[in-house]
C-alpha cells in the first residue's frame, strides 16, 4: 500500500513564522487547522479568496478549487483551502486583498471585491 | 468611532447606516458580503437547483426535498436584496459581473450526474451557504441587529439543508441512517425562517 509523502509547509502568518507537516493528500488550510493554526476561510471551495496566500517556493496542487486560473499560478498566488503540497513549501498567508486586487487587475472573478 | 452627524433633512446620508458605522461595522466590506452571499443563493445555488432537481428522476423524495433548497434559496435572495440597497449598495447592472462576485462555486451537474453526486454537490453547496452566512453573523453580531437578524434566519435554513442533505447522501450512498431530525415542508420551499412562517412545532 502506498503510503501518502508528507511535506514540510512554512506558514509565514502576521503572528509569527510557523512550520508543520502537511501530506499531499490533505488540504493546506486542514493542516494547519490540524496544527491549531487558523486561517482565513470562508467557501472552502477554492473561489472566495478569504484563504488566499503568495506562494514563496515549492510546488501546490490547486486542481480541487472550483476557480482557480492560470494567472493566479504566474502570479504566485494559492488558495490554501483547496491545496494541496507536492513539494516542501514556504507560503506568506492572509493575502485575500491582493489576490483580489489581482484578480480585477486582470478582469478575473474576485468575490466579496 | 462617534456617529457622524446628519443635518435634517440632508437625504445624501443615512442614519440606519451612520449607526452601525459608529457601532463598529465596516460598511462597505458588508455591502460586498452580501452582494456575494445574495450572488450565491441566486447564480450559484437557485438557478442550477434547478437543473439538478430535473436530474433526479427515479428519485421523487430527493427530488422534493431539493425543491424545497432550491425554493428556499431563492427567498434568501428576496430576502437579502433590499438590505443591499438600505445600506447603499446596489447589484450589478451584469448578470455575468453578479454570477462572478458569489462567493460559492456553481452548483453546475455533475458528471455523471447520479444521485450520490448530485446529492454530494448540494451538500457542499449548502455547506458554504452555511460558512458564508455565519460570516455575515460574525460582522454584524451586536452592532447591527437589521442585517444580523436576516442572516441568522437565511443561516437557520441553510442549516436544516445541510442536515437534509447529510440524511439522504448517507443513505443513498453508505446505506446509513443519519436523520436531518426534520421531515418535509408544509409546501414547497416553505422557509419558515426567511419567510416568517410558523415552524413545525406540532
Amino acid at each position: 500500500m502506498n503510503q501518502a509523502r508528507i511535506f514540510r509547509v512554512v506558514l509565514k502568518t502576521p503572528e509569527g513564522s510557523r512550520a508543520i507537516d502537511c501530506p499531499e493528500d490533505e488540504f493546506l488550510w486542514n493542516a494547519a487547522a490540524r496544527c491549531g493554526i487558523a486561517l482565513p476561510a470562508i467557501c472552502h471551495q477554492g473561489r472566495c479568496l478569504t484563504c488566499a496566500a503568495r506562494l514563496e517556493s515549492g510546488e501546490v496542487d490547486q486542481s480541487a478549487s472550483t476557480a482557480y486560473f492560470a494567472e493566479d499560478r504566474a502570479a504566485g498566488f494559492i488558495l490554501p483551502c483547496t491545496g494541496q503540497p507536492r513539494s516542501d513549501i514556504v507560503l506568506t498567508t492572509h493575502r485575500q486583498w491582493a489576490m483580489r486586487r489581482h484578480r480585477l487587475a486582470l478582469g478575473l472573478p474576485a468575490p466579496y471585491s | 468611532m462617534p456617529e457622524e452627524a446628519v443635518k435634517p433633512g440632508d437625504v445624501t446620508k443615512r442614519v440606519g447606516v451612520e449607526v452601525i458605522r459608529a457601532r463598529g461595522v465596516d460598511v462597505e466590506k458588508l455591502i460586498k458580503m452580501l452582494v456575494a452571499n445574495a450572488a450565491a443563493e441566486f447564480a450559484s445555488t437557485y438557478y442550477y437547483y434547478t437543473i439538478l432537481r430535473m436530474n433526479l428522476a427515479g428519485h421523487e423524495d430527493y427530488k422534493e426535498i431539493c425543491e424545497d433548497a432550491r425554493l428556499e434559496d431563492r427567498a434568501h435572495w428576496e430576502l437579502i436584496v433590499p438590505r443591499i440597497y438600505e445600506l447603499g449598495g446596489n447589484l450589478p447592472n451584469d448578470l455575468k459581473q453578479f454570477h462572478d462576485q458569489a462567493g460559492c462555486a456553481a452548483a453546475k451537474l455533475p458528471d455523471p450526474p447520479t444521485a450520490v453526486n448530485i446529492l454530494t454537490l448540494l451538500l457542499e453547496s449548502e455547506r458554504c451557504a452555511i460558512r458564508s452566512w455565519s460570516a455575515v453573523c460574525d460582522m454584524t453580531f451586536g452592532k447591527d441587529p437589521r442585517t444580523y437578524d436576516l442572516a441568522s434566519r437565511i443561516l437557520n435554513e441553510e442549516i436544516e439543508h445541510e442536515a437534509w442533505f447529510i440524511e439522504l447522501l448517507a443513505h443513498e450512498r453508505d446505506g446509513k441512517s443519519i436523520p436531518s431530525g426534520h421531515f418535509r415542508r408544509g409546501e414547497p420551499g416553505e422557509a419558515p425562517y426567511s419567510k416568517n412562517r410558523g415552524f413545525y412545532n406540532p
